[in-house]
């Protein structure tokens, strides 16, 4: 399948204030590229540049070596970041901070504002954005009065009016509930498989990881292991190593194995971890 | 407590006022404003005041949030009332404590300076609460496009108006957090003399300013995300265009503006009501 | 004598206006020295009105809380006194940084106590090794520091006061695993090591889990479960029926037994539950 994004062989380097040392990269000789359709998801610990890597996916920097390119379109281009932007959108972390009107459905149709749209091509756009995303019964509240979950999913919708093919999400979830945390991973899955939207996000939540087509893990501003979750959670002391973790029952199953109780390697969640102990007791 | 402030707050409904042509509503607030500094007599301020009470009641925005945007003022209304009452001498005495003069001059003045400042929050409030942010600095915008001929960047100052409006909750909410905390670690913002007091803040404004920094970094960068690039180019989701209900409101208050100006020269001031009252008691007495 | 103790602690907000809201009703705890309490509850369950009442932040709408079985609210003095006893550290607490360098950071608190410039020194140089700053961190401006790093010094700021009770709210937010380890081990060898009363707020019983002696379950501003981390957890079905979340493992057996096998539902670590599950197996006779 086409590659929607693709990072070659990029590096990155926040620019230093006068008389400072050099920051180190941020991003060092990362290849990826991020197929259409797919759901990813970037582990890494704090600092270990994957948020970088959403600023890099639609231009709003440049990598300082290498490129990246959006459907074939070079993000150093300039004169097409707009049209990149509408391809690639990003959600941050804070949705207080990406939220610019006071009104839910006004703050929605800013993008679409920005693209110069036709009125009812706006109030089109709106709409829908809100129906994706379960927001469209709030369409005339007040955005700061919205719990963490509902802003987020704003912030959301702000990004889904554009129509993009793509979106990074940059840990969407870090600052909610255990509530939100759920009402915004279940709008993005359902954006993936209902309206087809490619999705990336990045997380530290491994609960969260697992449940991606594919996961990236990063560390020190390189990629360390890249593929299915049920491969990439068999690491255990790997991820242990560089700060992460594997969710627990994969442990829970890993000492029963040496009790000779024969979990499956690849066990993430409770529901599978369930089922095999069922299965070995001899259940259908 | 900090919490309390209300003006600048927007209250989302579907009245008569709240469909008011945002544009229509700014120039409506506008002369009202300056017509009320006009009145000079009781059915001059009078009309004003049933105007007003008229549209409170129209927007259905509940009571006690009109009253309570007269709360901040209220201490300021207060002192200058007093301050006419004790320091304006004109018209007849009506008690006399020691050197204290209270006069009907005083008093005439006392009243119409509190139903100024009264009616000139309660109608700019009314202005925040009945109209989205979003909608007012749209029509800021708007009403000061020829400005761009001078080279002025109409669009830029109501954005930033814009999120100015969309940032005050945030900011409220983010102070009172940072004095909690600090608050917590003994910090003393509650007493001692305005220098102290002044001192005693730094550990509160130090990080909400370094906090909205990188707000509004994050902002822009959320802002380029949506192809944000300035005003050129851009659409609007709501539309704006005069109905008759705006000309109605017009030229109600072109007729209000008639009636002042008119009672103005035909009926007397209220300084002169006062010689009136005056040589009633000194008949009576 | 407990350390903290409310009594009947109701606290409403903007009484008396159209949104007024009843925040906590009628909260009777007691908390004793050296204890390791887990206040947990979703968000508008009234647990941060509630730790904010226990330093004195907030003032009853009725009720008391007393520190030592003294009202704080006695006096302004008292109240004040109890600010340096009960540490009390924010949410996301690095937001609140302001000084020019972390030691001065930290010295804040003991500051405002109104200790000796030498005695502020042993106080700073105590909380900062607690979470394990680095001597020669303590000139550097907290603003160049890490986002786990500034974390650290916000909380070292509030163990700098040598609180008798440490309560803090979310301490691991944001935080990526190894970070929440470090913070969690960190407040624990606080507690051990200073014999001080914690209090830790979240969100969900795994974060508390593990070092909680007590934990404080609230709903809707009511106590829902006030006592040991096992009987909540005896008690799943209720902290599911109001929303928390209970840890992974616990869920397996949660699961388990709604299929009818006779396990304990009060397990929460990965060695309980593997003797657990061997008893089961071995029980059923499908481990060889």
């Amino acid at each position: 399948m086409e590659n929607i994004v693709e990072f070659q062989n990029i590096s990155f380097r926040y620019s230093e204030d006068e008389g400072e040392e050099k920051l180190p990269l941020a991003v060092d000789g990362v290849s990826l590229g991020i197929k259409a359709g797919e759901c990813v998801a970037v582990l890494g610990h704090n600092g270990s540049g994957k948020s970088t890597l959403a600023k890099l996916s639609n231009s709003i920097l440049i990598p300082t070596e290498g490129k990246v390119m959006v459907k074939g379109m070079d993000t150093a281009d300039e004169n097409l970041s707009y049209d990149i932007r509408k391809t690639v959108g990003v959600v941050f972390q804070n949705p207080d901070n990406q939220i610019v009107a006071s009104i839910v459905e006004e703050d929605v149709a800013f993008g679409p504002e920005n693209l110069g749209l036709p009125r009812e091509e706006i109030r089109r756009r709106v709409d829908d954005a809100l129906k994706a995303v379960d927001m469209y019964e709030y369409r005339t509240h007040e955005s700061h009065k919205l719990s963490g979950g509902q802003k987020q999913r704003v912030a959301i919708a702000g990004i889904i009016a554009m129509r993009p093919e793509c979106i990074f999400f940059d840990e969407p979830t870090a600052m909610l509930d255990p509530k939100g945390r759920k009402e915004v991973m279940d709008t993005i899955f359902r954006l993936n498989r209902e309206y087809n939207i490619t999705v990336v996000y990045i997380t530290h939540f491994m609960d969260e990881a697992a449940l991606a087509d594919r996961v990236v893990v990063m560390d020190n501003a390189k990629i360390l292991l890249d593929g299915k979750p049920k491969e990439v959670f068999k690491n255990d002391s790997l991820l242990k190593k560089i700060g992460l973790d594997v969710p627990s029952c994969a442990y829970l199953a890993k000492e029963l194995r040496r009790e000779n109780i024969n979990i499956p390697e690849d066990i993430l969640t409770r529901e599978e971890f369930t089922q095999s102990v069922l299965k070995l007791l001899g259940e259908k | 407590m900090i919490k309390d402030i209300t003006i600048g707050q927007f209250f989302p409904g579907n009245s008569i006022i709240h469909r008011l042509d945002p544009r229509m509503k700014l120039v409506l607030t506008f002369i009202y404003i300056i017509a009320i500094f006009l009145c000079k007599n009781f059915l001059a301020m009078g009309t004003m005041l049933l105007f007003l009470i008229l549209t409170v009641l129209l927007s259905k925005i509940s009571l006690k949030l009109i009253a309570k945007s007269i709360k901040p003022v209220f201490i300021i209304v207060l002192i200058t009332s007093v301050l006419q009452i004790v320091y304006n001498n004109k018209g007849i005495t009506l008690l006399e404590l020691g050197r204290l003069h209270i006069t009907t001059g005083g008093i005439f003045t006392a009243v119409f300076t509190t139903v100024r400042i009264v009616a000139l929050v309660v109608a700019s409030s009314l202005l925040t609460y009945t109209t989205s942010p979003t909608l007012l600095t749209d029509a800021i915008e708007r009403l000061f496009s020829p400005l761009k001929i001078v080279k002025i960047n109409v669009h830029s100052i109501a954005m930033m108006m814009t999120i100015a409006l969309r940032f005050i909750p945030t900011l409220i909410d983010e102070v009172d957090k940072i004095m909690s905390a600090q608050k917590s670690r003994g910090a003393d913002l509650e007493s001692g003399n305005i220098i102290q007091r002044g001192k005693a803040l730094v550990p509160v404004f130090v990080p909400l300013f370094i906090n909205s920094f990188s707000r509004a970094y994050e902002l822009a960068f959320a802002m380029e995300c949506r192809c944000y690039k300035g005003g050129e180019g851009r659409t609007r989701l709501k539309e704006m265009k005069l109905a008759a209900r705006d000309y109605i409101a017009l030229f109600a208050i072109l007729a209000c503006c008639g009636v002042i100006i008119l009672s103005n020269r035909l009926i007397t001031a209220p300084e002169q009501y006062s010689n009136i009252l005056d040589s009633f008691l000194r008949f009576v007495l | 004598m407990a350390i903290i103790q409310t009594e009947n602690l109701s606290y409403v907000y903007s009484e008396g206006t159209p949104f007024r809201k009843t925040a906590i009703d009628n909260i009777n705890i007691s908390i004793e020295e050296g204890e390791f309490v887990g206040i947990i509850g979703h968000t508008g369950s009234g647990k941060s009105t509630l730790v904010q009442h226990l330093n004195g932040l907030l003032k009853p709408t009725s009720g008391r809380v007393l520190f030592n079985g003294q009202d704080i609210n006695s006096s302004k003095e008292f109240t004040r006194t109890v600010r340096f006893s009960v540490g009390l550290c924010f949410q996301y607490p690095e937001y609140q940084l302001f000084e020019s360098t972390v030691y001065r950071d930290i010295a804040f608190g003991p500051k405002n106590m109104g200790l000796s410039e030498k005695e502020i020194e042993e106080h700073v140089l105590k909380a900062a090794d607690f979470v394990g700053l680095k001597k020669e961190m303590l000139n550097k401006s907290p603003f160049d520091l890490s986002g786990g790093e500034k974390r650290r010094v916000a909380i070292a700021g509030v163990i700098a006061m040598e609180p008798k009770v440490l309560i803090l709210d979310e301490p691991t937010a944001g935080l990526d695993p190894q970070g929440r380890d470090t913070i969690s081990d960190m407040i624990d060898n606080y507690r051990i090591s200073t014999g001080s009363t914690v209090i830790v707020v979240s969100h969900s019983m795994e974060d508390v889990a593990k070092n909680a002696s007590k934990v404080l379950v609230m709903n809707r501003g009511k106590v829902e479960f006030f006592t040991g981390v096992k009987e909540v957890f005896s008690n799943y079905e209720r902290l599911v029926e109001i929303g928390l979340n209970v840890p992974q493992i616990t869920g397996i057996f949660i699961d388990l037994k709604s299929r009818g096998y006779d396990v304990r539902t009060d397990i929460y670590t990965v060695a309980e539950a593997k003797k657990e599950l061997v008893r089961l197996f071995r029980e059923r006779g499908a481990l060889k």
